[in-house]
């Protein structure tokens, strides 16, 4: 069965006032239905910049020098804008990082929410349209889905009224109102208290469970990756370094990177966890062969020399690492037609 | 930073402006064709020409000679702007600097008196002291230093606010050095970008109040060849005979867009916001 | 705000009675004797000491009575109620010309970045401001009145049949008298204009500012990622955010506005509050001069309060303090 997202090769620069930043180099993903697939990478890897690029919400710097998005058949890249504005919110939602700025402070929840269930999708909004029942009814339906205790009284608040964990749910909400198929969530809950964004995290996953969804977790937390997905993606420095079941990535790492990752991670039994030395890459002059090379312990010279693509070193586990080959006799790259298999395909 | 300046064309045209300018007003007695004319000077006979080689920019009602007249316009002008800006700022700075700095009492008086002067718009306030004094070019000019000198106390007020957290202020503190040290050799290093930006704008503003003043009769008396004044006595031989009131407007306009544009280029350079503090419109 | 107030009616009461020259004796002519102006003197109480006659000035005031000019030879506050509604009606105009013109284009312009639009806008914003505001009243006057003579060179027109706050305009459109609308309307046409050029054009760089301030936001965003039209997006989202930071400038604006009025008025020979004041200054009628200024400041003070409140109606951070 086709995945219902295929991003294939992308890659992207960013005009800054320092040059030219290469921040996303031959990324390559893919999403089936029902699906919870998370992106795992510190700060600056660029994986916001690959959601963004699903919706087409780039900002005027960046440039797509390679590659495509697919979803249900369409190259997301190559949709001309109306097309994109009748796909947003309605087949890929996306929750924004930081409650307290993604919504507007100057309109209450009410006003923002009815406006989205009004007029999603369309290509200008008149004067004319009112709030009728049906639309204050779905309004309630969705604050309630999202768990909002008191949805007739939050309904008329500013954003400035309400706590962290209910402006969260507001903006789980505002994803998940036109029904969408693929949910992007960005770093979901980091900007509350723990234990709240726990909460919010099972509620998330059990609406995605429910409604079927499809969903792509952005984070920088290995715990929180295990938590909610099927699959992991682990990024660093603009390239996919690792993909695997979400359980096997915490059992065993196969790339120096995410080693490092899982040895960051706090532990309950009183380790602090250490971090990986040096800093991200410079994106605008960028190590010539493989990014993560002046920071990986294991580094040989070929990492220096020639960059490492991402194969399946084993059953349904890829990496791009000079430290394996892939399975079987010599290395089979993952190619366009077959795509990277999840759990569900063929891997001979 | 001149590299920055120069990135902004329009900065550059400010400059150049504003440089065109007081080079007039500096040389007025040596570029005018007809020096003698910006005072009291009559050749009835060549009243009201317009325009000629003779007279590039035609004469007024009392046959002077319109373009020398502006050029030592400029001259006043320039000169006018100048000493009221000195004046604004010697007294304006200091008071906020005492005013932020030591605060208590005196600093919130300081600041209570500020805001009655502010109560007022500046242009109101000058024409108030104008009528108080005789209506003549020097009492303008302290008119309208006057209203000017709060907005400068107003600023610096702010801005030692906040440079006062800063930690180099901290730092030189715990160093022992006095309220007085620190106010000169600290803060106002900092915040003299900010008053440089606001006077070379003020510089237009202040040039443009004067000439409404002199409009008026509240400032420049004629025969002296201010450009209100010039543009308030060859209002009366409009639409006809247009060149005696067109061009000195045209001078201010040009002068206070010179100042604009290079205040704005300054304030890029600088990186400043500014924008609640500016006085004039 | 009170203090202010006491301390601006000090300040101005003050200046005027240190004019040099007697006005008294200007007012009435060289003929008079030195009876008839010690008699006057002592009619308006100038011989009483200084402080004795503010505080009998501002015991006036409250009472509403502002004294008597020399210029007019009626009560100062006659003077008032003829020429305030005048100058408020021609402000007013010039504040809403700013906001009605400045606002869209201001939009247009951040919506249109680093286009032609945008640097045409650039410059027209700095020729508004360093234009000087009589100069601009004279050319329109030449261009509109005396070339085309579509508009009425100099004064406010008729009054309409009846009148009920003084604003001309106003007070047709009550009565449903178009006709002397109109009238009215093109007589305050070219002076509203002149006087709004300054304001309207920071208006429209305040607002650019604020807009491309605002598209760049976290929440401007997360509307589009919902697929909501770009439309209401930028007039109803951003508009709102962007339109605060202005509201502070129209309210320090409208002192401007009062103040070049002063001059606007002249040109037009506009009866107004502005135009008084010039005649009483240059006349040295005091009282005129300083309820004139009292009546400048208060009405700046009370603009700027209702400023602030609708500032803080229109952001409910402010209200409800940060959450």
């Amino acid at each position: 069965m086709e995945p219902l997202l295929t991003i294939q090769d992308l890659g992207i620069h960013m005009r800054t006032y320092e040059g030219r930043a290469r921040v996303l180099n031959g990324v390559r993903l893919t999403i089936h239905e029902g699906e919870t697939v998370a992106l795992v990478g510190e700060t600056g890897c660029g994986k916001s910049i690959t959601a963004k690029a699903i919706l087409g919400l780039l900002p005027p710097n960046a440039e797509i020098v390679s590659g495509s998005i697919v979803f249900k058949g369409r190259d997301l890249l190559r949709l001309p804008e109306e097309d994109l504005h009748g796909i947003r919110g309605r087949q890929i939602a996306m929750i924004f990082q930081d409650p307290s700025t993604a919504l507007n402070p100057v309109f209450t929840v009410g006003e923002q929410l009815t406006d989205v269930v009004l007029w999603q999708g369309a290509r200008r909004a008149t004067i004319g349209r009112r709030v009728t029942g049906a639309v204050r009814r779905r309004c309630m339906e969705i604050l309630r889905l999202v768990r909002i205790p008191d949805p007739e009284g939050t309904f008329g608040r500013y954003p400035v009224e309400l706590s962290g964990g209910m402006r969260q749910r507001v903006l789980i909400a505002l994803a998940l109102v036109g029904r969408p198929e693929l949910l992007i969530a960005d770093e979901l809950g980091t900007a509350l208290d723990v234990s709240v964004q726990d909460q919010i995290l099972l509620e998330v996953r059990e609406l995605v469970r429910t409604g079927g969804l499809s969903v792509l977790y952005i984070t920088h937390n290995l715990g929180v990756a295990r938590l909610v997905s099927d699959r992991i993606y682990v990024m660093y420095g603009g390239e996919i370094a690792e993909v695997a079941p979400a359980a096997e990535v915490f059992r065993r790492q196969l790339h120096p990177y995410s080693q490092g990752l899982l040895a960051a991670v706090p532990r309950l039994t009183g380790t602090m966890g250490e971090g990986i030395e040096g800093r991200i890459p410079d994106y605008v002059n960028p190590p010539p062969a493989c990014r993560f090379e002046p920071r990986c312990p294991f580094r040989m010279e070929i990492c220096r020399l020639r960059r490492p693509l991402l194969v399946e070193a084993e059953p349904d586990r890829w990496v791009a690492c000079h430290l394996h080959a892939a399975r079987g006799d010599g290395p089979r790259v993952a190619s366009g037609s077959r795509g990277e298999s999840g759990s569900r395909e063929e891997s001979g | 930073m001149w590299f920055r300046f120069r990135q902004s064309s329009l900065s550059v045209a400010g400059l150049g402006i504003v440089v065109a300018i007081v080079f007039c007003a500096v040389f007025a007695p040596v570029l005018t064709p007809h020096p003698e004319h910006a005072g009291s000077f009559v050749d009835f006979e060549n009243s009201l020409r317009p325009p000629s080689p003779k007279n590039p920019l035609g004469t007024d009602d009392a046959g002077r000679d319109v373009l020398s007249r502006m050029l030592f316009g400029a001259r006043i002008s320039v000169t006018l702007g100048i000493i009221v800006l000195a004046i604004a700022v010697a007294v304006g700075v200091p008071l906020g600097l005492i005013a932020g700095y030591w605060g208590g009492r005196l600093g919130d008086a300081i600041m209570r008196v500020t805001d009655v002067f502010l109560a007022v718009p500046p242009i109101a306030l000058a024409l108030a002291v104008t009528a108080a004094l005789r209506p003549n070019l020097t009492n303008a000019m302290i008119a309208i230093a006057f209203a000017w000198w709060p907005w400068y106390t107003r600023l610096v007020y702010g801005q030692v606010l906040s440079l006062k957290e800063e930690q180099f202020v901290e730092a030189s503190r715990g160093l022992g050095a006095g309220p007085l040290r620190i106010a000169f050799r600290e803060i106002l290093p900092n915040a003299w970008s900010t008053i440089l930006i606001k006077v070379t704008l003020d510089m237009g503003f202040v040039i443009l109040t004067a000439s409404g003043l002199s409009f008026l009769g509240l400032g420049a008396q004629p025969p002296t060849a201010e450009w209100g004044t010039m543009i308030a006595e060859g209002r009366i031989y409009l639409p006809g005979y247009w060149w005696a009131a067109t061009f000195p407007g045209l001078a201010i306009f040009m002068t206070v867009l010179g100042f604009n544009l290079l205040g704005d280029g300054l304030r890029d350079v600088f990186d400043v916001h500014i924008e609640q503090w500016q006085a004039g419109s | 705000m009170i203090p202010v107030m006491v301390g601006l009616s000090i300040l101005i009461f003050v200046i005027s009675r240190v004019m040099p020259g007697d006005p008294v004796r200007l007012a009435l002519g060289p003929e008079a004797n030195i009876e008839q102006i010690e008699q006057l003197r002592r009619q308006m109480g100038l011989d009483k000491p200084v402080h004795v006659q503010y505080f009998s000035y501002v015991s006036g005031v409250f009472r509403g009575d502002f004294g008597y000019s020399l210029l007019t030879r009626r009560a100062v506050a006659r003077d008032l109620k003829d020429f305030f509604p005048a100058t408020l009606e021609l402000t007013t105009l010039a504040m809403i010309l700013s906001i009605l013109l400045g606002v869209p284009l201001g939009v247009r312009a951040a919506v249109r970045k680093d286009a032609l639009e945008d640097h045409m806008n650039r410059v027209v914003a700095l020729a508004g401001v360093a234009l000087p505001r009589f100069w601009l009243a004279i050319l329109l006057q030449i261009a509109f009145a005396y070339h085309l003579g579509l508009l009425p060179t100099i004064g406010r027109g008729p009054a309409p049949a009846t009148q009920i706050t003084g604003l001309y305009l106003l007070d047709s459109l009550l009565t449903l008298d178009f006709n002397a609308f109109i009238v009215s309307l093109k007589h305050i046409a070219m002076p509203a204009f002149a006087l709004s050029v300054g304001t309207l054009a920071q208006i429209m760089r305040l607002i650019r500012a604020s807009m491309i301030e605002e598209m760049r936001r976290d929440h401007a965003l997360a509307a589009r990622s919902y697929g909501l039209p770009s439309n209401l997006i930028i007039y109803r989202y951003l508009l709102k955010n962007a339109f605060t930071s202005t509201l502070t400038i129209i309210g320090l604006s409208y002192g401007f506005l009062l103040g070049n009025a002063f001059l606007v008025e002249r040109v037009f020979a506009w009866p107004g509050l502005a135009f008084y004041g010039v005649d009483t200054l240059l006349a040295k009628d005091f009282n005129g001069v300083i309820a004139v200024t009292l009546v400048v400041g208060v009405a700046y003070a009370v603009i700027n309060l209702f400023v602030d409140i609708l500032y803080g109606y229109i952001d409910p951070r402010i209200r409800y303090g940060e959450g």
